[in-house]
């Protein structure tokens, strides 16, 4: 609810409840008033009937009087009491009707004698009635009085008075009247309104408590008499005792609420009420008050409201006034100030709340900076966004065109893929297979389809020969190490159908330009007929070795025992069979180199490391050949320098090639030379150096010494059976233990040769020793 | 003088009968066999000192030989030398691996250095069958 209605309903609402608890204290103390006022008419009214009854009375007693104190009257009666005549009554009697008709008002006129008897009468009905016991007659001895009595039921007025001469009661003299000026009186309406009535009573003459109106009522209605009833008989009982009383508000006969005043008049022993309705007395009054209760409570409210719109506007103002603060506030005008000067709290609202405006405002502008400056940096931003996405879209343009080559690149490959005679597939960093030409879905059985996006472990099997397990790595070092891989030998692949196929090739990892593996490409043949061919080489080079050999053998055993049988050959026959038995010697080298020729060439040859005191080695090589040395006339020297060649490599290997290199140096070196054998330990290496005093190479036979078949020109002068092989499995021997071999040599002067082998040779697989 | 008895077992002619005479000069009892089934024959009739045993032989291969001389009780303790042509190491570790005690390869040696090698074999200490052979037959001697 708005306050502005909260102060205008208090207002009104206290409003109401004040002018209404006012009007009515006010209204009821105005009908009080009035009530006091009429009430005071009403007493004014009474007093003055009363009086005026007083009066009327007073005049009757006074009247009675005057006849009571006629000399002649006395006189007769004072007659009479001495002796009672007829003549005196009537004389008497003269005298009163006389006074009868003189006074007005009376209707009778009586002396009653000293026993209380009527003794004369204006009138005769009542002559001779007794009244001793009667009030009047009682009292009328002592003092004059004013009596209402009934006769014959109806009310008369009886006024009675001693009769005194010279001090002497002579008798008692009553006058009766009607009660019609007394009732003039009585219903005179002056000052009574239209409901106001006199009433007067006295004493009921039979019962105790009985009350004896004189006048009929004015209106209709049942008397309302009952000890317990404020009837009108109330008020008049309290009157005939003798009590004044006021009665703002009593039932009459008729019901009504009346208004009366009760007062008693000794004369007569009368109580007289006055009474008139409340309505009338009051009402046109408190209809006048009401009336005007109703105009202040209307004119109070009509203030009240007026006063709290005032008000509640005063209050609301500053309110107001804020509140449109507000509205212009949000609205962005930040320096409107609320235009409120009062020293009060709306002053201080409004001293408050601009003083919040201006920190509002401070801080807006702080936002506003700081808002600037975001944009601002939003812009720059934005800035390079838009160059950045201009980048990009070029990128993007150059990746696009990319594409297409890649696209068209890659349908090349496809081609070529497809093409290639030998099974092919790719599989990325996570081992699934991306790429399966052709030739390995023959050779694999698995259709392309079958394979594309499998981990290649779930379908194609790489098995060893031997063992049937895994034999996969060369897949796997291709991805982890970067490096391409050889199948290994003997390496079987699991068909679709369950058939195993010798297969060999390689993987090879595929780099993007980091060098990050990407996958690898594998390619691989059926090498099912290679093998066969091979171990058909091999057999045959083995059976043929084997069968070259044993008759060579038994060649060179016969011609050993027949030069050794004593005395037996001459020496012709015992040339001859030296010259077989050199020959076959030549022959069995010529064999061996050519077998080993072959094995090397196969890459069958196993290198098997082991432990060899190198420096022991050579020397007891070194040390067989000190014959043949000293025969040739050739200084054959190793050198010591002491140091203990540890060194992890193949026996017969070594063997070879130290072998090949010393015995060319010995062949090579003429007589009266010298060949040095000196050993160096390197830091990974061992030096094995071959130096000689002989024929050297020729510079132009230095490029091709190593080849097959190749030999020194100079070198056929000496030794017409060189082979040519030599050097040749020299170094494949070397390099098969992962050495170096070099030479310098100079034609006529000398060689020297320079073997670096590496102190831990690897161990590499393979089926045939050097033979 | 007992003279310590060797069963040759050698395909080729001429080498089983050089061999065998530098042998027999040398003081031993040779018997010759030319196949593989009769060389196990032979072995286990002769019960000899020494098996000299060729690999590459008819009808029976010198390993399967080897194997069923190993299976015998009777000729299982007598020690075996391969005589090989080439000295192929798959043959010489499969012989030992068979039971062989030595091996010699042929190509490589002159016959007598193989004759030496077979003396050698019997004083070696680490044969220590051998040697008690060459002791049986020298106390016989004596």
């Amino acid at each position: 609810m708005k306050i502005r209605t909260i102060i205008i309903l208090t207002f009104v609402v206290v409003g109401l409840i004040g002018a209404f608890y006012g009007t009515t204290h006010l209204y009821i103390s105005s009908v009080s008033a009035i009530e006091d006022n009429s009430l005071g008419y009403i007493e004014a009214i009474s007093e003055s009937r009363k009086n005026h009854i007083k009066t009327y009375l007073e005049q009757n007693i006074e009247r009675l009087k005057l006849i009571n104190s006629k000399t002649w009257l006395r006189n007769y009666l004072e007659m009479y009491n001495e002796k009672p005549s007829e003549d005196l009554k009537e004389e008497m009697a003269k005298i009163l009707k006389d006074a009868e008709e003189s006074v007005v008002g009376f209707e009778r006129i009586c002396i009653a004698s000293l026993d209380g008897k009527i003794i004369v009468s204006t009138k005769n009905s009542f002559l001779g009635r007794d009244v001793s016991g009667v009030d009047f007659f009682v009292s009328g001895k002592s003092d004059y009085g004013v009596y209402f009595l009934k006769e014959e039921g109806v009310n008369k007025i009886f006024v009675s008075g001693p009769l005194i001469k010279d001090n002497k009661l002579l008798g008692v003299g009553v006058a009766v009247g009607a009660l019609d000026v007394l009732e003039g009186i009585v219903r005179d309406r002056v000052g009574l309104g239209e409901t106001g009535e006199f009433w007067v009573a006295v004493t009921g003459e039979d019962e105790v408590g009985e009350i004896d109106f004189l006048f009929e009522r004015l209106f209709e209605g049942e008397a309302l008499i009952g000890e317990e009833n404020e009837g009108i008989a109330g008020p008049m009982k309290r009157a005939l005792v003798g009590e004044r009383g006021v009665y703002k508000k009593i039932l009459d006969y008729r019901g009504e609420e009346v208004v009366a005043v009760s007062d008693f008049l000794e004369i007569g022993g009368l109580g007289l009420v006055t009474k008139a309705d409340r309505d009338e007395v009051l009402g046109k009054a408190t209809g006048k008050v009401f009336g005007v209760a109703v105009i202040v409570v209307i004119l109070v409210m009509l203030l009240v409201l007026v006063s709290s719109f005032f008000v509640s506007g005063i209050i609301i103002k500053p309110f107001l006034k804020i509140q449109r603060a507000i509205e212009i506030i949000e609205g962005g005008d930040l320096d409107y100030k609320i235009d409120i000067k009062t020293k009060n709290e709306a002053g201080d609202i409004a001293q408050a709340f601009n003083k919040m405006t201006d920190s509002l405002k401070e801080s807006r502008l702080g936002v506003d900076k700081k808002v600037k400056k975001q944009t601002r940096e939003i812009v720059k931003n934005q800035k390079s966004l838009e160059d950045q996405q201009a980048a990009i879209l070029n990128i993007l343009e150059d990746i696009a065109e990319e594409k297409d080559i890649i696209s068209s690149e890659r349908d090349k490959m496809d081609t070529i893929l497809q093409s290639i005679g030998d099974g092919v597939f790719v599989v990325n960093s996570q081992y699934k297979i991306i790429l399966f030409n052709k030739v390995a879905s023959d050779i694999t059985g698995f259709s392309i389809k079958e394979v594309l996006g499998k981990n290649y472990k779930n379908v194609l099997k790489f098995i060893f020969e031997k063992d049937g397990s895994l034999n996969d790595e060369f897949i796997v070092d291709a991805i982890k190490k970067g490096e391409t891989q050889e199948m290994k030998n003997h390496t079987l692949l699991v068909k679709k159908d369950g058939d195993k196929i010798p297969v060999a090739d390689s993987s090879a990892p595929i780099k993007d330009k980091q060098g990050n593996v990407l996958g690898c490409v594998v390619v691989f043949r059926d090498v099912t007929e290679e093998r066969k061919v091979e171990k058909m080489k091999s057999e045959f080079v083995s059976i043929a070795s084997h069968q070259l050999r044993t008759p060579l053998t038994g060649i060179q055993w016969v011609s050993e025992r027949l030069l050794k049988i004593k005395g037996k050959l001459s020496g012709k026959e015992k040339d001859y069979v030296n010259d077989i038995h050199i020959s076959s010697a030549r022959l069995a080298r010529l064999v061996d180199d050519l077998l080993n020729v072959s094995r090397i060439e196969s890459g069958k040859i196993a290198i098997k490391p082991e432990k060899i005191d190198v420096f022991e080695f050579v020397e007891s090589y070194i040390g067989e050949l000190d014959p043949l040395a000293t025969k040739k006339n050739i200084k054959l020297v190793l050198n010591k320098n002491g140091e203990k060649i540890e060194a992890l490599t193949d026996k017969n290997a070594l063997q070879n090639i130290v072998q090949s290199i010393v015995s060319n140096a010995m062949e090579y070196t003429p007589s009266g030379g010298k060949v040095g054998v000196s050993l160096k330990k390197q830091k990974n290496m061992f030096l094995v150096e071959v130096s000689d005093t002989g024929i050297g190479i020729p510079k132009k036979d230095q490029d091709t010494i190593f080849q097959k078949f190749t030999r020194g020109e100079n070198a056929q002068a000496v030794k017409t059976d060189g082979t040519g092989l030599g050097l040749y499995i020299t170094q494949q021997t070397v390099e098969l233990l992962g050495g170096t071999i070099k030479f310098v040599s100079t034609e006529g002067k000398g060689t020297t040769f320079f073997v670096e082998l590496p102190l831990k040779s690897k161990p590499k697989e393979g089926d045939k020793g050097f033979a | 003088m007992k003279k310590l008895k060797i069963v040759l077992v050698e395909d080729d002619e001429v080498l089983s009968k050089v061999l065998g005479e530098e042998l027999k000069e040398s003081g031993f009892d040779v018997f010759r066999a030319f196949a593989g089934d009769e060389g196990l024959k032979l072995a286990k009739s002769k019960k000899p000192n020494l098996i000299l045993l060729d690999l590459m032989l008819p009808k029976m291969h010198g390993f399967e030989v080897l194997t069923e001389l190993k299976k015998d009780p009777e000729v299982k303790d007598i020690p075996v030398m391969i005589l090989t042509m080439l000295g192929s190491d798959d043959d010489i570790k499969k012989g030992l691996s068979l039971g062989a005690n030595d091996y010699v390869v042929k190509s490589q040696h002159a016959v007598g250095e193989i004759v030496d090698k077979i003396k050698d074999f019997f004083s070696d200490e680490s044969h220590p069958a051998a040697k008690q052979a060459k002791e049986e037959t020298e106390t016989k001697k004596n």
